[in-house]
């Protein structure tokens, strides 16, 4: 039979072959540039540990929050040879645009942070170190029961991307209309942002106007720092100490966020508390000497990203499908991954189940 | 080559051949339907995102028309129905999501998604500049509310006329895959057809009709008697029984055939020891017969003898002593008395005579009378001393056909039968009567004895009731093939009275059967003065005899004891007539007369012959030639002297 039929057999060596685990593998990120800075280093830190094949990577640094970037990243990091993970992207609007090209590559995408109800639809290869909207909806609503016991005037600012305005529709499911009255429901586009013209900061005064003529007596900014920077000091001049309350999308402050008195004391809501852990500041330390900037949640989360898909390979998973199906293991057939962030294990939908901390900015409290 | 059955090997081909085209022809439906469905499923979905589409165009319109009809976006109610609207635009978008698109088709999607996002800020940020008052503009705002939207109608136009490009080049990928697939499948089913066409001829030539006409030629050559042709029986398994039980058939009959032969010569052997001991049953049954006849014979011939003595004894001792009695007395007393029973003695030896003759001739024409009353001269004192009765009523003047002597055997062995059966029964009967009717005779012997015990084996060789050593039990079996020879038959019953009952039944014979020599009652008595007889004979009573029997005729008589003095007599005498004995010592009558043709040729005409026997073959052509030549001993003087002085009648004169 096997004389018969030599082609057969260098075919099926050949199929043989290709199917056999690659000698090499491969990683990418498609994240903001600290984010990208701490996958490098748990990269780094995995291969100092040892075990780990030969490995390529390919990062990419996002510069905008946009979904049509992300697309062309998902396309170069899937066709990657080798690549059994991504650590993507940096918001639930790229993350979720670009799953359905991991899944088809059949590419483990872990998103560190992004917290869209929709992510959950992703499929199988999706996965993220964060709960949904709905977990952080009911903090800030909770939290404003227990600022304004006596309700509110709440004027809501969110992003109208797929975070925003989850984590709006959230927070209106879980507030409690009969305690607080919405005064105002506006919503800004994160380009506003980066497009820094006079029409544009028109455009800004003319949205803190509203806000003003709206006579709030709290304000839940739905949004990302980079925007509230823009808007928090026409804020400050129009309304004076209005409190805020952020969602986990100011959470990436910078030292001159912290150092900025118009963000001082806006409270916000975070995935953990870095500085409560001796492992959490030992990381900052590490990151600082590395990269000269703090670290906060999101380059931890982007860290322990890495780390996870790292020890997939380290225990011999060699494809996405691999990967996947040991993270998937996690809290199952196998212990939790011990993370910065905490334990971790995903669920069916391939959240991380963790709870929210509601942070301050403030002196000492980066 | 691995064995299997004819049946197994079509159904194999079938089957396998059938599984082939029907896995083939499957996979391209398969194939086909797979296409098909994702045809129907690329047409739903191009339905879905038509719908999708519309829910976008009609969610976009219907926040636009929302904030231009409404009062003021704080209205909760608006807000709501704005938002509302909105949603519907998202989730249209987002339904996209998961859908198998490409990149391009993502990026124009998000293009929408994003257009959608900033028209909705524009949008509510017009209507609260309406509401509250604004550094800028509403219509500024609104102007960019309506670009979004038109920008989002364009993407989506785009996005749209992407999906329909995409959708028509996969719509004519799989119109031409499907178009490849009927090809494929078409050429499936003519190249199966092809195979089909191709294989099966050679299939039944290869493993059908060449076997069989193996076999038949095999066949052929066994019925012409090659049993020891063999055939192959590498063939499928019913060939190969067949080729087996063909081999296992020609090997039987050769055996068998060698067998038959070794069968065939015993029985060939044992034929000829039965043919060997049925001859010698003949010769005893003959022997048999002949000697109870001779037994009887003997009794017969002593009484006529005895009569014949006494009287010759008395007459010797009335001329002894002188006592002359008249002629007449003496003729009376003496010389009649001793005629009569001379010539019953006669009688008794020609009968024998004729038994004796050697059977076999031809079946001709033969007097049913005659016959019948040869038996009846031999057995009627026979039975009269017995007691018993040999009735015989008037037979008619009838020729039957039948070989004489085996006809006369027939009678004589019924008669001797009934006989036997009435022995120890006094006054019984044999009655013999014939009836003749169309063409056939019927001789019915008719006996009161017991009857025959076994009607169905009576006819059996070997089978009798006589006691051992009495019969054969060839009699009547040899009696009935005899008259089936002559075309008749012979069959018997049981009289209701009592009795036996066999009936003969012969052909009538167109002919008249040959004339009998008949015997002159006359005594010749007149002198033939100056002819001359030649006698030869052995015997010199018979020889004086003679002499004193032809001096009565008046002729010269020259008597000669046996060829070489008759020899002498005919060289230097002139002999008119010769009469001669046949079996003599040294030379025979016959020889005389082949001289007598030789040298006398006009003599032989005048030769009678007188013998006891006619059984040799070239007396008896003689006699069948010229009756009157052949006169047999006994004889009645006056018929010797008849034939003498008809041939002295006759004889040239002057012949040496």
């Amino acid at each position: 039979m096997a004389s018969r039929h030599p082609a057969l057999l260098l075919s099926l060596a050949a199929v043989a072959a290709c199917s056999q685990p690659p000698d090499r593998v491969a990683i990418g990120a498609g994240v903001s540039a600290t984010f990208v800075d701490a996958v490098r280093m748990a990269i780094e830190d995995a291969q100092a540990e040892g075990g780990l094949p030969p490995l390529d990577t390919l990062f990419f640094a996002e510069t905008s929050n946009r979904a049509a970037p992300a697309l062309d990243m998902a396309r170069q990091l899937a066709e990657v040879p080798g690549m059994v993970g991504v650590v993507a992207h940096s918001n639930s609007s790229s993350s979720l645009a670009a799953s359905p090209i991991y899944n088809a590559a059949k590419v483990v995408q872990i998103a560190p942070t992004s917290t869209s109800v929709r992510f959950a639809e992703s499929g199988e290869f999706s996965f993220r170190l964060v709960p949904a909207d709905p977990m952080q909806g009911a903090l800030l609503a909770r939290s404003l029961d227990s600022l304004f016991p006596d309700g509110a005037r709440v004027a809501l600012h969110f992003v109208n991307d797929d975070y925003g305005r989850g984590l709006r529709d959230a927070v209106l499911r879980e507030l409690d209309r009969g305690r607080h009255q919405v005064v105002l429901d506006q919503p800004h586009a994160d380009h506003e942002a980066t497009d820094d013209t006079v029409a544009r900061l028109r455009l800004v005064d003319e949205s803190v106007a509203q806000l003003a003529a709206a006579r709030p007596t709290a304000m839940l900014w739905l949004g990302r720092i980079a925007t509230f920077r823009l808007y928090a000091p026409r804020i400050r001049e129009r309304l004076g100490p209005l409190p805020i309350l952020a969602g986990d999308g100011v959470s990436s402050l910078t030292e001159a966020d912290v150092a900025n008195p118009d963000l001082l004391g806006v409270r916000y809501a975070d995935f953990f508390d870095l500085d409560a852990t001796p492992a959490g500041r030992d990381f900052q330390q590490r990151f600082a000497a590395r990269t000269g900037i703090a670290a906060r949640s999101s380059e931890v989360l982007s860290y322990d990203a890495a780390r996870v898909i790292l020890a997939a390979v380290k225990d011999g998973a060699r494809t996405g499908e691999e990967v996947r199906a040991w993270l998937q293991s996690l809290g199952r057939t196998r212990p939790p991954w011990p993370g910065l962030s905490g334990p971790i294990a995903f669920t069916d939908r391939g959240d991380v189940e963790r709870g929210y901390v509601l942070l301050t900015v403030g002196p000492g409290r980066p | 080559m691995r064995r299997r059955s004819l049946r197994a090997r079509l159904l194999a081909i079938g089957g396998g051949g059938a599984l082939v085209t029907v896995v083939a022809l499957a996979a391209v439906a398969a194939m086909a339907s797979r296409l098909q469905r994702e045809l129907t499923a690329a047409t739903v979905e191009v339905l879905e995102e038509q719908q999708i589409a519309d829910r976008i165009s009609t969610g976009v319109m219907r926040q636009l028309a929302t904030l231009a009809a409404a009062g003021g976006i704080g209205d909760s109610t608006v807000r709501a129905g704005f938002d509302a609207a909105g949603a519907v635009v998202s989730e249209g978008v987002r339904s996209y999501l998961f859908r198998p698109l490409s990149i391009d088709e993502r990026l124009a999607l998000e293009r929408v998604n994003e257009e959608h996002r900033q028209m909705e800020v524009a949008a509510v940020r017009a209507a609260q500049a309406a509401e509250n008052g604004g550094v800028l503009a509403r219509s500024d705002l609104q102007a960019q509310a309506l670009g979004h939207a038109l920008g989002l109608l364009d993407a989506m136009d785009a996005f749209l006329r992407q999906r329909q490009a995409n959708f028509d080049a996969l719509l004519v990928a799989q119109r031409e895959q499907i178009a490849r697939l009927w090809w494929l499948g078409g050429g499936i089913l003519v190249t199966s057809a092809f195979a089909i066409a191709w294989l099966l001829p050679r299939f039944a030539r290869r493993r059908i009709t060449a076997p069989l006409a193996m076999l038949g030629e095999a066949s052929r050559r066994l019925g012409e008697g090659a049993l020891g042709v063999r055939v192959h029986e590498e063939h499928d398994d019913e060939f190969r029984a067949l080729a087996q039980s063909f081999n296992r058939m020609s090997e039987q009959l050769a055996t068998m055939q060698a067998d038959l032969e070794g069968r065939n010569q015993a029985l060939e052997t044992a034929l000829e020891e039965v043919h060997r001991a049925q001859a010698d049953l003949l010769e005893a049954e003959k022997l048999g017969a002949l000697g109870r006849m001779t037994a009887g014979l003997a009794h017969e011939l002593n009484n006529p003898l005895a009569s014949v003595l006494g009287a010759s004894t008395l007459l010797e001792t009335e001329l002894r002593e002188g006592r002359a009695l008249p002629p007449h007395e003496m003729l009376e007393r003496f010389v009649t008395p001793i005629v009569r029973e001379a010539t019953r003695a006669r009688l008794l030896v020609r009968s024998l005579l004729q038994f004796s003759r050697r059977a076999g001739g031809a079946v001709e024409p033969v007097s049913l009378r005659d016959a019948v009353e040869n038996v009846r001269e031999l057995r009627q004192h026979a039975f009269a001393q017995a007691g018993l009765r040999l009735e015989i009523a008037p037979l008619p003047e009838v020729a039957v056909l039948a070989e004489p002597q085996q006809l006369q055997a027939i009678i004589l062995n019924l008669v001797n039968n009934a006989e036997h059966a009435l022995q120890g029964q006094a006054g019984g009967r044999l009655a013999i009567r014939a009836l003749v009717d169309e063409g056939v005779v019927a001789l019915r012997f008719e006996d009161d004895g017991p009857g025959v015990p076994a009607l169905d084996r009576v006819f059996e060789p070997f089978y009798t009731t006589k006691p051992v050593g009495e019969g054969t039990g060839l009699g009547l079996a040899l009696s009935r093939r005899f008259a089936e020879a002559f075309g008749g038959t012979l069959r018997v019953d049981n009289r209701p009275e009592g009795g036996a009952c066999f009936t003969l039944v012969l052909r009538v014979a167109d002919a008249a059967p040959a004339p009998r020599p008949a015997a002159d009652d006359v005594m010749p008595s007149n002198a033939l003065d100056g002819r001359s007889v030649l006698v030869v004979d052995d015997e010199p009573e018979l020889r004086a005899l003679a002499a004193r029997a032809l001096a009565r005729l008046g002729v010269t008589v020259h008597v000669a004891d046996g060829v070489a003095s008759a020899l002498a007599i005919l060289e230097r005498t002139r002999v008119d007539v010769v009469v001669s004995d046949v079996r003599m010592p040294g030379e025979s009558g016959l020889d005389l007369h082949r001289w007598v043709l030789a040298h006398r040729p006009a003599l032989a005409e005048h030769f009678l012959f007188v013998t006891g026997d006619v059984s040799d073959p070239a007396l008896a052509a003689l006699a069948a030639e010229r009756p009157e030549a052949v006169i047999l001993k006994p004889f009645e003087l006056r018929e010797y002297l008849g034939r003498v002085e008809r041939m002295l009648g006759g004889a040239v004169n002057g012949e040496r």
